[in-house]
């Protein structure tokens, strides 16, 4: 993050509950309240690549959509270049929405079938009023291609008519076509294959490199941010658990579930398999979320506060935000308590190698 | 080491010989062109490949579960000196589950959802070891501690809905486990879940093939899955096997280019080095798998498939840059 750093979309402790019914059917079982999201801040900058890692069912993509405000959050504000998008509605949202777009996870399910490339992406450009027309239109719509990598042949062929990364492709260049100033890829990766993740990893940072948009990457593991971001947050179950630049998080992860997650990635290597570290559990049901932090029932520091007592955002470093009543050091040793502990401990010596 | 030699000492586990299967009505492109691959008594052997390589496939044809439209053209799939493809369909249903065990992906739809997970795992004890109630009740309790299900009395009871995504993964590998087979088939059984629970289910599984000895026969597009658990790792593109060799060799020092730019396409590496192919050209059913995308394709790589070459005593490579024996420069 830069000091002439401009925010174009922020969270300010914005929450998201949901009801929901356990059971079958309606009117079977009382209502409960699943807190999706749960007080969560953050900034993106103009420009600027920022990740969003968790487990599945951790609330990153509602967070998501809620800074597009497809969703509309429960408590909190959503701003977007210097507006809160929860209190306009109607031409005003209209024209916030033109500056931000979505990547979804799968190609597939996202594009219309019956629609060919060319109807997709003029669908996009005149669903917001844009004026171009005719010639001009065109000349936009094969420039949208030529940045995606896409021949101009492929304007009168249908999604089933490509692959998985290509049918990527083109929805990286529906998104593209209003000119969006801040662009979510929700999981833009998880359903293609290894080369076409690459091809679209590497496509995504032209992108943003070359038209400065900012980005929001919703990603579940380390190593596509590491890639993509220069900052990232981590989420546990609804909150924001650390926030910090992706170097800093990478090198000195500051909350202990960060830690988790990092140890947990898997080494290419056949000779470092012995060195498996493990979290004990498994994340909890946001339906009956553990009380005070989270992240206790499997946290190796643990004690009575953290069963109690929410954790709230607290800075440790420069634009390093964590939830933990801990200092937390990966690197340090601290006392072990059980032999969950050790075992934790263990894992943390292996990761020091070079 | 020489497979013939290895199949009738018994120390092949499974031997799968020149295997080929294509989608009917399109014989032009098969799915697996002559698939060989052994896997030894006691060895976890990876069959390494991306979506769409065949390995799915070539799964399905050991446990003779193939989809209709699929056609095996060649090869035989030798299970302990019996030809898997030959067995009539009645004879095939004592071994699988029985000889041998299936962990598969996605642990939420290969579970039963209106049985409890205890008696799921029974029914195999009782169908093929002929076990009374009781005395499967006993040996599912001791399978389920194995796999390290938490509390296994009350879960016995559970439906699976009512556990979590690593617990029902774990059932799901007490079944595989339940008749101690021969073999484990293992298809991406790590896929469905989350980071921190994919390593425990790793640490598992690798620690049961110690204690066991087991032999697996592991499927996967995962290089981290296959290099914590495999001693050997094939390496599949375009339905053959292009490298073949001990997991150590074959992903620290890749010999054929197409590893090589997976291991470096892996997002850790840095650049993905594979070209796009927006526009898939048609090329010669012969042509290596790999031209497309290959820096250092060459006139013959059109024109025909690379036989298998041995090199380094122990691996096995299907690219012209080892046919000759001086080329080895650029292989960074």
């Amino acid at each position: 993050m830069t000091e002439s750093s401009e925010i174009i979309s922020e969270a300010v402790e914005v929450s998201k509950a949901y009801s929901s019914r356990p059971g079958f059917g309606a009117g079977s079982g009382k209502r409960t309240l699943v807190q999706a999201v749960d007080r969560a801040s953050l900034q993106i900058v103009h420009g600027e690549s920022v990740g969003l890692v968790g487990e599945s069912g951790c609330g990153k993509s509602t967070l998501g959509r809620l800074l597009l405000r497809l969703e509309m959050p429960t408590d909190g504000t959503v701003w977007f270049n210097g507006a809160d998008i929860t209190r306009i509605r109607g031409r005003k949202l209209r024209m916030k929405r033109r500056q931000m777009q979505m990547i979804f996870q799968d190609p597939a399910s996202s594009l219309n079938p019956r629609f060919t490339v060319e109807n997709t992406l003029t669908e996009a450009i005149t669903a917001h009023k844009s004026k171009l027309k005719g010639r001009a239109l065109k000349a936009h719509i094969a420039a949208l291609l030529n940045m995606v990598g896409l021949p101009v042949s492929s304007l009168e062929r249908h999604p089933h008519e490509f692959s998985g990364g290509e049918k990527q492709r083109i929805s990286i260049a529906r998104a593209l076509a209003v000119e969006p100033r801040f662009l979510i890829a929700d999981e833009p990766v998880t359903a293609l294959d290894l080369a076409s993740q690459g091809q679209i990893l590497s496509l995504l940072q032209s992108v943003q490199r070359e038209l400065g948009v900012a980005f929001l990457f919703i990603a579940h593991d380390m190593e596509t941010v590491q890639r993509m971001c220069s900052r990232t947050a981590v989420m546990y179950l609804g909150r924001i658990v650390e926030f910090a630049p992706t170097e800093a998080l990478f090198k000195t992860p500051k909350h202990p579930y960060t830690h988790a997650l990092l140890l947990s990635q898997l080494s290419k290597d056949p000779d470092l398999r012995t060195a498996m570290h493990l979290l004990p559990g498994e994340p909890p049901s946001p339906l009956n979320p553990p009380a005070g932090c989270h992240f206790h029932p499997r946290c190796p520091h643990a004690d009575i506060q953290c069963k109690t007592l929410v954790p709230l955002p607290r800075p440790v470093g420069e634009n390093h935000v964590v939830r933990c009543h801990f200092d937390f050091d990966g690197n340090q040793k601290s006392d072990p308590k059980s032999n969950e502990d050790n075992l934790y401990e263990s894992g943390k010596k292996e990761k020091k190698r070079p | 080491m020489s497979t013939a030699d290895a199949q009738r000492t018994g120390k092949t586990m499974l031997s799968i010989r020149d295997l080929g299967i294509e989608i009917s009505g399109d014989a032009s492109h098969p799915v697996l062109k002559g698939l060989n691959l052994d896997i030894p008594r006691g060895q976890t052997v990876a069959l390494l490949g991306e979506s769409g390589s065949g390995k799915t496939l070539a799964a399905y044809a050991v446990l003779n579960l193939l989809p209709q439209v699929a056609r095996v053209t060649s090869g035989e799939i030798l299970f302990q000196q019996t030809d898997l493809l030959q067995l009539p369909a009645k004879k095939m249903s004592h071994i699988l589950g029985n000889q041998i065990g299936m962990v598969y992906q996605e642990p939420s739809t290969s579970l039963n959802p209106l049985m409890q997970v205890g008696k799921q795992i029974g029914e195999t004890l009782r169908l093929h070891k002929s076990l009374g109630r009781r005395a499967a009740r006993e040996q599912v309790l001791s399978l389920m501690e194995l796999v390290g299900v938490p509390d296994p009395r009350r879960r016995y009871r559970n439906l699976p809905h009512q556990l979590s995504g690593g617990v029902r993964q774990r059932v799901v590998i007490a079944m595989a486990l339940a008749c101690r087979p021969d073999l484990i088939l293992a298809d991406e059984p790590t896929s469905a879940l989350d980071a921190t629970v994919q390593a425990q289910i790793l640490d598992l599984l690798s620690r049961l093939i110690q204690d066991l000895r087991m032999s697996v026969f592991l499927i996967s597009h995962d290089m981290g899955v296959v290099a914590a658990l495999a001693d050997r790792v094939a390496v599949l593109k375009g339905g053959i096997v292009v490298e073949n060799g001990d997991v150590r060799d074959v992903l620290k020092d890749p010999a054929h280019p197409y590893t090589a730019a997976m291991l470096s396409g892996d997002i850790q590496g840095g650049k993905m080095q594979v070209a796009t192919s927006i526009t898939q050209t048609e090329s010669a059913p012969d042509a290596c798998p790999f031209l497309n995308d290959c820096r250092w394709a060459r006139k013959e790589c059109r024109t025909a498939t690379p036989e298998e070459t041995i090199i380094d005593g122990n691996r096995m490579v299907r690219c012209f840059l080892h046919t000759q024996t001086s080329v080895t420069e650029g292989m960074e």
